[in-house]
């Protein structure tokens, strides 16, 4: 039985990719994969202390 | 035989002066804009529009000082050799050049004699030329600075296209950081005043008041200059 | 019953959302606009009939904040009514579709809708090692972008993120993320950044396509006039205070209490244009000012490098570390100036003395003959 991938996920924040191995009507494997990424820990660096709390807040929007 | 000769003519003293004053309160208030450090509860009789008062003032000393400014342009094409703008300008000819390795060799130690000139010598006009330059840097960002708030004025219309490339927090610590060169400048301009004043005691530090220097007759011989 | 002057009105009134309502949002649109009262006619005619625009809404490097932003506006009529008159055809967050079929929607509109459908972007485009830092369906952002957006109306970027980078663009920018003007370059395009950006000014910039059929003016950066056109701090109700001088030194100091000043705890409202101050936030509630805080200036472009640290009123210079400023800087050449010029005269002092100059004992005897 084939692969099956679904690209994008909607309904959810963020960008989600799931792929499911399927074999006589039943799942045998899944393999999900967040595909965006953006470095937050890298830009922080560096950085005076109190300005973490603006971009930290700004990984999520939801 | 010292020669009493007139150097500095008066456009060249007053904006000197004028400059001098304009940059003194220009700083003064500018810090206070960026740094408000005198506290205001709104009872003491300055209040209650302080900063308003010295953000007027700096406006209005600016505009002084680029008046000063425009008259010494003037002068520099109108007046005298001594108040020409080549003297920005020294590594253009070959005795400039000559003069400038002079001046370098005795501050650094490495000659006694300091150049002998009649205006001020190469190294002063270079760093001038220097002078010059931060003087349009600091104009431009002012402008800008000053013109980005109404985009319907003339100064936005002759400067905003600069903030297609950088911001105005860049402008505005550029506009900060000039303040101090200017300062540190100054620092030096007055150290050196003193040094060459002692060292060559032409009445150099006199001449900015009154326009006249004391100059060995072999030199204005050498320079060419008619005795008066 | 009452009778309708439209199919839209009659849909709205479905919604529970009565004609003075519908009337009250067209005011507050052509206020938003800056345009006068003669307009809302016009405008209310035009929501109402105007054919309705597909629209398609991409996230790439995001936070989805502009979505939340869009979607929580209360106001009651606003996203209503932008969603009555608008067809959304796209949108990850809140589509139904998934995967395949949710491709389909969107490349079905770029086909059916070419030249006609609006785009509204949010978030960055990263660049680097062939854009892989965001792909959706297998493609990265920049083919998704330079297919969709080429064949709109319009794009409408939204948020900081769209406009310039947004963080993720702040220095280092490990993935390379750029704006959208940037990125693909040479659309007709408006920029409505913050971060997020303010519903008011989306659904306002939306009204004035439908009504006029053109984006509104906007300054050299992108943006629309009517939001961006004004600074904070000349909008600002503290403005007073600094006028006056009165600054909060502390946070919860006696100032602060009296809502003096946020200057000089680096509020950056004096270098940002935004209508903030005016429309606010959460249907006019306050707005970060109007709180307490300092103005990040989420409008302006490469916010997060050149308005940070937030709290001081100037960036760092490069090279010099957290702490340093430009003023620190210049403090401290003015010291070493100072310090080296000290040392010249010392030893210029001492060789006067070893080695006096000859002309000045020459003069010396002048004088006395």
């Amino acid at each position: 039985m084939p692969k099956v991938a679904i690209d994008p996920i909607t309904r959810i924040e963020g960008h989600l990719r799931i792929e499911v191995q399927v074999d006589g009507g039943k799942v045998t494997d899944a393999w999900s994969s967040s595909t965006m990424f953006r470095g937050m820990e890298l830009v922080l660096k560096g950085r005076d202390p109190r300005d973490a709390w603006v971009f930290t807040q700004r990984i999520c929007g939801v | 035989m010292l020669r009493r000769l007139y150097v500095w003519e008066i456009p060249v003293r007053l904006t000197h002066w004028v400059n001098v004053a304009s940059i003194v309160m220009l700083s003064l208030t500018g810090y206070y804009i960026g740094n408000p450090w005198i506290l205001v509860s709104g009872r003491e009789w300055y209040g209650p529009y302080f900063m308003g008062i010295v953000r007027f003032t700096h406006f209005v000393v600016a505009f002084v000082f680029i008046a000063s400014l425009l008259l010494r342009t003037y002068w520099a094409i109108a007046g005298n050799e001594w108040a020409s703008w080549r003297g920005l300008f020294p590594f253009l000819t070959k005795e400039g050049r000559k003069s400038l390795a002079d001046a370098i060799g005795y501050y650094f130690f490495l000659r006694r004699e300091p150049p002998e000139v009649i205006g001020h010598n190469a190294l002063a006009g270079l760093t001038y030329g220097w002078i010059v330059f931060l003087y349009l840097l600091l104009t431009f960002t002012g402008f800008a600075l000053l013109g980005e708030v109404n985009t319907s004025g003339i100064w936005y219309k002759l400067t905003g296209w600069i903030f297609l490339f950088v911001h105005n927090q860049v402008l505005r610590q550029a506009h900060h950081l000039i303040m101090w060169l200017l300062i540190a400048f100054a620092l030096h301009h007055v150290y050196s005043a003193f040094l060459v004043d002692s060292e060559e005691g032409n009445g150099l530090m006199s001449s900015i008041f009154s326009g006249f220097k004391f100059i060995h007759a072999d030199l204005l011989k050498k320079m060419g200059v008619a005795k008066k | 019953m009452i009778e309708f002057a439209s199919g839209l009105e009659n849909a709205l009134a479905l919604k529970g959302i009565s004609r003075r309502e519908f009337l009250k949002f067209c005011s507050a649109m052509a206020a938003a606009l800056a345009l006068p009262p003669r307009y809302v006619p016009r405008i209310e005619a035009a929501l109402a009939t105007a054919p309705r625009p597909p629209v398609v809404w991409l996230e790439f490097q995001d936070c989805c904040g502009d979505s939340e932003s869009f979607l929580r506006a209360s106001r009651p009529s606003a996203v209503d009514i932008v969603l009555d008159t608008l067809s959304v055809n796209y949108h990850e967050t809140i589509m139904a579709p998934a995967g395949k079929a949710a491709e389909k929607s969107l490349y079905d509109t770029v086909e059916q809708s070419k030249g006609k459908y609006l785009v509204v972007i949010e978030g960055s485009i990263p660049t680097k090692d062939g854009g892989v830092y965001c792909t959706i369906g297998g493609k990265t952002a920049l083919d998704i972008a330079n297919r969709v957006c080429k064949n709109a109306a319009a794009t409408i970027t939204v948020g900081a993120c769209a406009f310039f980078g947004g963080w993720p663009s702040a220095s280092p920018n490990p993935t390379g993320a750029m704006g959208v003007g940037e990125a693909v370059p040479g659309l007709t395009q408006i920029n409505l950044p913050g971060c997020p950006h303010n519903v008011v000014n989306l659904t306002a910039t939306v009204v004035h396509f439908l009504t006029f059929g053109a984006l509104p003016a906007t300054d050299q950066l992108g943006r629309p006039l009517f939001a961006y056109g004004k600074r904070i701090h000349d909008n600002c109700e503290r403005r007073a205070h600094y006028d006056a001088g009165q600054f909060v030194e502390d946070w919860g100091d006696a100032g602060h209490r009296d809502g003096w000043c946020l200057y000089k705890m680096g509020c950056k409202g004096p270098a940002t244009f935004h209508n903030c101050p005016v429309v606010r936030w959460n249907d006019g509630t306050s707005w970060p000012v109007g709180a307490g805080h300092g103005c990040v200036g989420c409008s302006e472009p490469d916010f997060w490098d050149t308005m940070s640290p937030f709290y001081r009123r100037l960036p760092n210079v490069p090279g010099f570390g957290v702490e340093v400023n430009a003023d620190q800087v210049g403090a401290g050449i003015v010291g070493g100036v100072a310090a080296v010029f000290a040392a010249h005269g010392i030893l210029s002092a001492i060789r006067a003395r070893r080695q006096p100059l000859a002309k000045h004992t020459a003069e010396s005897g002048d004088a006395k003959g």
